[in-house]
């Protein structure tokens, strides 16, 4: 018999411990797919901020390096320049890369680091409870925006992807989605893309994930999924911002 | 041996590397020494000093504040600093630029050198502070103009060459120019 | 016999850093410390290491983690406002247990204050090095000498412990040229079974400070390395202690004025002696144990409000034999000022 799917090696046989329906394991999942198409696990190294995956390390088999919260880009640049060997990702939620790590986010970008950036964006800041991201919708209910989000006193929400296409020293950005299966399909593409061009020395990539999160959200996993394809998708447009 | 000294003046009188001289001078002559530059804010508005002490044995305090010593290049560093020279001790004064002396404390002896003159003279008004590190020289017996061009060699690297001749003739014009003095 | 040089205090430290087996410097613009990031900037390519300034200090202390974390010997410079910032990223590393040399050159003041001479910094380096209650190793070096032998050494010390270390000094020390000689060799460096490096094959490592699942195991971990540090890294000088009735105390450039002041009292026939704590953290509380119920007096001088006096006063015993002298800030101590104090003491006494 040939086998159609199996288990990625990136992960051991511990469970995940994300919440049922979380996105966060199909990303991480498609980035060991992507360990093994490219036989980098012995270069590949992960660096987490903190969020919903800084526990992660636990089930993955490769190198981590846990960070402070903000800061896998800046560690990422570092770890880069002293061991260019190394195929250095960082993955980060959108409160980690677009709130208070902005500055070490963007700037690799502004250097023009050889990195690969995975930024999980899913609208709220989920391991804290539910309080209101840099990327919450206009008007969405979170526990720190309790009438929904007031744009006109807390500003509109970023849309990291754009800004860091909009910098010379980037070379590959894009944004995917986790709804459906043909959109999962083509995220993988994006990461692939995106680990392929640091291999090739490329240079910085970044790709932003949408991706559902039913315990804040308060809503069914597949429920979860519609809301991204009839409302996210209609803030955070998805698309390749700058390379192929 | 020990002598504490500040060189003052303006910035681009070449202060610093005055100080950094004797300092190294001394090293080489087998002393300890240590220079300190006044820096920071201070080093704004176009004032410059440094600190040395050079000692047969091991230094304390790297900052000077009673010198045995004061080189003054201007008139601001001679009222900063002529006050507080030691009793009994030296100041070379750039008869040049200053005009007024401050109330000096006993047995200060001030030392006139007309440095910026001196160094037009030889062709080369950027000469001053090597002419004034002649006097130095002339007056006090803790370095020879031999380890001094040693120092300047070190701090010159490949330029020494280029730039020691005018330097010497200028060390030379200084030490003759207070020769006669008291 | 190494090599000689006369040069800056600040230079010296990057010099030795180059010379004792520096990879990585990450580096953010702030005086007094600047000198050692462009010194490092024009020499670190010398022995193939990497220079970065970055955009702040928090992503170069970041960029040193993620260095560190490959098991690269990595290093940065800064002053106190900037070490403030870094705080968070030595806690972490201190957690993780990862090597790392910072240098310290203090500023006067809390906020933007100035660049005079201080020691503001004591407790900020010593206790407080961001948060969880880590200790890590702090040199504190007299001079430009000392500037090299500490950073050289401070490197094995990172390794052997496995932490962070801060070499801790005042804007004067690092503007100072001095006379050094450099050690011949590099800091030897050990192989580790812990960092994520480039042996192909090996199984994945992680470098964390995060336990989710509770922390008691690797806190005991934790505190049995600081026992160890404390056995094994109390490093002080003493000068003129054996007949001593008044001990001055001072670390760093007070502590070079004090020996002068040691001299000076000698002079006049006080018997004054001095102990300079050489790493103050952890502080080295053995020198001051035999002391302990006797009539010998303690003056702590120190550049500060007064942060190690109280680190002194628990290591004698506080009573009425251990006193302080507060330097005014802006300026190093006036040594006729502290003989004065001495003589006021020894009057005291009789």
């Amino acid at each position: 018999m040939k086998a159609v799917y199996e288990k990625t090696t990136a992960f051991n046989d511990l469970v995940t411990g994300y919440c049922p329906g979380c996105g966060h394991g199909i990303v991480q999942r498609m980035i060991g797919e992507c360990m093994d198409e490219l036989g980098i696990s012995d270069r590949l190294v992960a660096i987490l901020g903190v969020g919903c995956s800084s526990p992660s390390w636990r089930f993955m088999t490769y190198d981590i390096l846990s960070v402070p919260h903000g800061r896998p880009g800046a560690a990422a640049s570092g770890m880069k320049k002293c061991d260019p060997n190394k195929i250095v990702y960082t993955y980060q939620g959108d409160g980690d890369s677009g709130s208070i790590g902005f500055s070490e986010t963007v700037y690799p970008a502004v250097r023009g680091d050889n990195i690969t950036s995975i930024i999980v964006n899913n609208t709220v800041y989920a391991m804290t409870g539910g309080q209101m991201a840099p990327t919450t919708l206009a008007g969405q209910v979170t526990t720190t925006s309790p009438k929904g989000r007031d744009v006109n006193a807390t500003g509109q929400p970023l849309h990291l992807p754009e800004l860091v296409a909009s910098l010379p020293g980037s070379r590959y950005v894009a944004r995917v989605s986790l709804h459906d299966t043909a959109h999962i399909r083509k995220a993988k593409q994006a990461i692939k893309q995106a680990f392929e061009n640091q291999i090739n020395g490329v240079g910085y990539s970044m790709v932003e994930v949408l991706s559902p999160c039913p315990s804040i959200w308060r809503m069914k996993p597949v429920d979860c999924m519609e809301r991204i394809a009839r409302e996210v998708i209609r803030e955070f447009p998805l698309g390749t911002f700058k390379g192929a | 041996m020990f002598e504490e000294i500040i060189v003052a003046g303006a910035g681009g009188q070449g202060v610093l590397v005055l100080g950094e001289v004797l300092a190294i001078a001394a090293v080489k002559a087998g002393n300890k020494a240590t220079w300190l530059p006044a820096y920071g804010p201070e080093m704004r508005g176009g004032t410059a000093n440094c600190s040395v002490v050079l000692s047969s044995k091991e230094i304390g305090s790297p900052l000077v504040q009673e010198p045995s010593l004061l080189v003054c290049f201007n008139q601001p560093s001679i009222t900063k600093f002529g006050p507080a020279t030691a009793k009994g001790g030296k100041i070379f004064a750039n008869a040049d630029t200053i005009e007024e002396y401050p109330q000096m404390k006993e047995g200060v002896e001030i030392i006139k050198i007309k440095v910026n003159s001196l160094a037009a003279a030889l062709g080369d008004e950027r000469a001053l502070n090597m002419v004034m590190l002649g006097a130095v020289l002339k007056k006090s017996a803790f370095v020879t103009l031999e380890s001094c061009a040693l120092a300047l060699r070190d701090i010159w690297g490949a330029k020494a060459e280029e730039l020691l001749p005018t330097s010497l003739k200028a060390m030379r014009s200084g030490q003759e120019a207070v020769a006669g003095q008291a | 016999m190494g090599d000689f040089k006369f040069i800056k205090g600040n230079e010296a430290a990057a010099e030795a850093a180059i010379r004792a087996g520096c990879e990585g410097f990450f580096f953010y613009p702030v005086t007094p410390s600047s000198e050692i990031g462009e010194y490092m900037a024009n020499h670190l390519h010398r022995t193939g290491g990497v220079f970065a300034q970055a955009e702040s200090e928090i992503a170069a202390v970041n960029m040193m983690f993620g260095g560190a974390a490959t098991g690269a010997r990595v290093m940065t410079g800064t002053s106190g406002v900037g070490y403030s910032l870094m705080s968070e990223c030595i806690s972490y590393m201190a957690g993780a247990e990862v090597p790392a040399v910072i240098v310290d050159v203090m500023r006067a003041g809390p906020g933007l204050g100035s660049l005079e001479p201080t020691q503001g910094d004591y407790n900020q380096v010593t206790k407080a090095s961001g948060h969880g209650g880590h200790i890590i190793p702090v040199y504190a070096p007299s001079n430009a000498q000392e500037i090299v032998n500490f950073v050289h050494e401070s490197f094995g010390t990172a390794e052997r412990f496995r932490t962070p270390v801060v070499v801790l000094y005042d804007g004067y020390t690092g503007q100072v040229m001095e006379s050094v000689e450099f050690p011949e060799g590099r800091q030897e460096k050990k192989p580790n079974t812990w960092s994520l490096d480039d042996a192909p094959g090996r199984k994945g490592r992680v470098v964390r400070s995060g336990y989710a699942g509770g922390i008691g195991q690797h806190s005991f971990e934790l505190y049995a390395k600081y026992d160890d540090m404390k056995e094994k890294l109390q490093r002080f000088e003493e000068y003129q202690t054996e007949d001593a009735e008044i001990i001055l105390v001072g670390f760093g450039i007070v502590g070079r004025i004090c020996k002068s002041v040691v001299d000076k009292a000698r002079d006049e026939g006080l018997k004054v002696g001095l102990i300079r704590p050489i790493m103050i953290s952890p502080f080295p509380a053995k020198a001051f144990a035999k002391y302990k119920g006797t009539k010998v007096k303690f003056l702590t001088i120190e550049m500060s409000y007064g942060q190690m006096c109280h680190d002194v006063a628990l290591a004698v015993g506080e009573n009425d034999n251990t006193h302080f002298f507060r330097d005014k800030c802006g300026s190093l101590p006036a040594m006729s000022e502290i003989l004065n104090r001495l003589r006021q003491l020894k009057g005291e006494n009789s």
